[in-house]
């Protein structure tokens, strides 16, 4: 049987459809990178929004108001369903060293975007437990921090507390005394070790 | 086939352009991309620096209220108790004007026996209503003084609680280690200015000699009292009329009337005057009465500055030297400096960074400030628009267009 002859050489040979191929491996590449580069300007533009959420979620803490309040004023109302805020109480002292007996005197906000490992363990919300899957020689976490950016703010905690009732003043003095006295023992024992 | 045969083909040949053509869009996208991460980069630290700086504004305003309304409490018990002090005072020294007719009355009573019983009575009781007076008197001197301590314990204190706190919070907040912060601001400041001043590099290592045992990390751009570092912006104020300030008639009256007293009390004639004799105080001479100080004033407004030191950029762009414009490139130094700098200390040639940041906030206590006395203890802290302690904003008013660099 005679081959089938082409311009340029045979069939296995021939570069008929080359471009179309070359195309195609370079579309899907190009949709490859532009899918990530896409996920990554989504992720720095939330992470943005974190931290504008923590300033507000945290100044929201100080003031004593609900935190959650303040996620839907910064991201769209579809991502606000992955984002998420949590305060904790922070002991500090005006030496700067947290004293565990002291009453809270800051509060710290964490605005999280994406999926965080709370979600993970969470089996009724997308994206499942399946999530936490590992492949071999991936490290763990490692998912959840590519698809979740934070920011945390802290601000004093208490502010509208500004002693205007008696007690209150005398407590408050009495609470800052212990709480400086703490503060500058554990700042002297700083300087020792 | 000979060389030129296949060099030949080889220019000939178009195979794999559209992949090289598509690779080379994925660079540009990619490129495009890092240097969308380092401007986002930039806007984070900006806005973080920003929101340290405010949550040390807002921690120093707090701490001010409370130093202030600390103040106008002690201010307030201290006026209750001046005025509970004088109306007591007041009524025993009635009783020892009383005791000087009252006295004489039970030593003459003597003569007419029935009424000695009645005429003791009543000696008795306004000398005893009379013996408290020198002892409310020094009573107040102490009580006074004890406030008046406590109150300048607190103007001093509180300035550096605010001091403290304020640091503290930045700190916690994400704000930087302004000894470094600074240098590297300034750095930038005046590369872009074109002044390259070798100096600065002293200074920065100056900076870093600084006492590391507390952390710098906001720190007050307002002196906050006329003439002394950090003072609170209260001060003593010379109380006028009661209770701060007794009368000089009452202060003349109690002068005469107690020695008066206490002679006619202790008298030999009077049945009781052994009691009294051991009893009563000294006369306080020209110490009777008083003339107390309370605190005044106002803490004014502050402004704070916190920042973020400068970041290496997203992966090591700044090594390809044709995204930064060199000085063939014919751009000016002051337009290349919108997101990145120039690491003039690097003799090695160009390195890109995402700049120092600082930010600005100010703040200052509302309400009634700290007056003699009142009813309505409400000083409260608030965030303000940006004054700056500039000559030229002595007097500054809302909505001054201020112009910062970052």
């Amino acid at each position: 049987m005679r081959k089938r002859e082409t311009g340029q050489g045979s069939i296995r040979g021939g570069r008929r459809g080359q471009a179309l191929v070359e195309a195609c491996i370079g579309l899907a590449l190009m949709a490859l990178v532009w899918v990530l580069m896409t996920h990554v300007c989504y992720m720095r533009i939330n992470h943005v929004r974190t931290v504008m959420a923590a300033r507000h979620a945290a100044w929201l803490a100080g003031h004593k108001a609900d935190t959650a309040s303040s996620l839907g004023n910064f991201f769209n109302s579809q991502d606000a369903a992955y984002a998420g805020v949590s305060s904790e109480s922070l002991a500090i002292s005006a030496m700067g060293k947290s004293w565990s007996g002291a009453d809270a005197s800051a509060v710290r906000a964490r605005v999280t975007f994406g999926v965080t490992l709370e979600q993970l363990d969470d089996t009724n919300t997308f994206p499942f437990a399946l999530m936490k899957a590992e492949l071999p020689f991936m490290p763990s976490l490692i998912l959840t921090n590519y698809l979740s950016v934070d920011s945390q703010c802290v601000w004093p905690a208490d502010v509208g507390n500004t002693w205007k009732d008696k007690s209150e003043a005398f407590k408050g003095v009495l609470s800052e005394l212990i709480n400086e006295l703490g503060g500058v023992a554990k700042w002297i024992g700083s300087l020792f070790t | 086939m000979n060389i030129i045969a296949k060099i030949k083909r080889v220019r000939q040949d178009t195979g794999g352009s559209v992949l090289l053509l598509s690779g080379t869009m994925m660079f540009l996208v990619v490129i495009a991309v890092l240097l969308n991460g380092d401007m986002n980069r930039g806007v984070y630290e900006r806005i973080a620096a920003q929101n340290a700086v405010d949550a040390a504004a807002e921690t120093a305003a707090l701490w001010e209220a409370r130093g202030c309304n600390l103040l106008q409490h002690l201010n307030n018990l201290h006026y209750d108790g001046n005025k509970i002090l004088f109306i007591a005072e007041s009524a025993s020294l009635t009783g020892c004007a009383a005791a000087i007719i009252a006295v004489p009355v039970a030593i003459a009573a003597h003569i007419w026996p029935p009424a000695l019983a009645a005429a003791n009575a009543a000696a008795v009781a306004t000398c005893t209503l009379c013996t408290p007076a020198p002892y409310i008197d020094e009573g107040q001197e102490y009580f006074a003084t004890a406030i008046n301590k406590c109150q300048q314990l607190a103007q001093n204190l509180f300035p550096l609680l605010t001091l403290g706190y304020a640091n503290s919070v930045a700190g916690e907040a994400g704000a930087d280690d302004l000894t470094q912060v600074i240098p590297e601001y300034l750095g930038s400041l005046m590369d872009a200015g074109g002044v390259h001043w070798d100096g600065l590099d002293a200074v920065s290592s100056a900076m870093g000699f600084l006492p590391s045992a507390v952390d710098v990390h906001a720190v007050p751009l307002t002196l906050i009292g006329d003439d002394k570092f950090f003072e609170f912006g209260v001060k003593t104020q010379e109380g006028e009329g009661l209770p701060w300030k007794t009368p000089d008639w009452w202060n003349t009256m109690a002068q005469t009337v107690y020695p008066a007293a206490k002679a006619e009390c202790q008298l030999p004639g009077f049945d009781f005057s052994s009691i009294f004799n051991s009893i009563m105080g000294d006369d306080r001479g020209d110490k009777w009465g008083w003339k107390d100080k309370y605190y005044r004033g106002n803490p004014g407004y502050m402004t704070w500055v916190a920042g973020k030191l400068t970041q290496d950029e997203v992966a090591g762009l700044g090594r390809l030297r044709w995204l930064y414009s060199d000085s063939t490139s014919g751009i000016e130094d002051s337009e290349k400096n919108h997101l990145y700098e120039k690491e003039t200390l690097n003799p090695e040639g160009i390195k890109l960074k995402v700049p120092a940041f600082l930010a600005l906030a100010s703040s200052q206590v509302e309400g009634d400030p700290v007056v003699s006395q009142t009813d309505n203890v409400n000083a409260e802290g608030k965030i303000i628009a940006v004054y700056m302690p500039l000559p030229s904003y002595k007097n500054p008013t809302r909505g001054d267009k201020l112009l910062i660099y970052h």
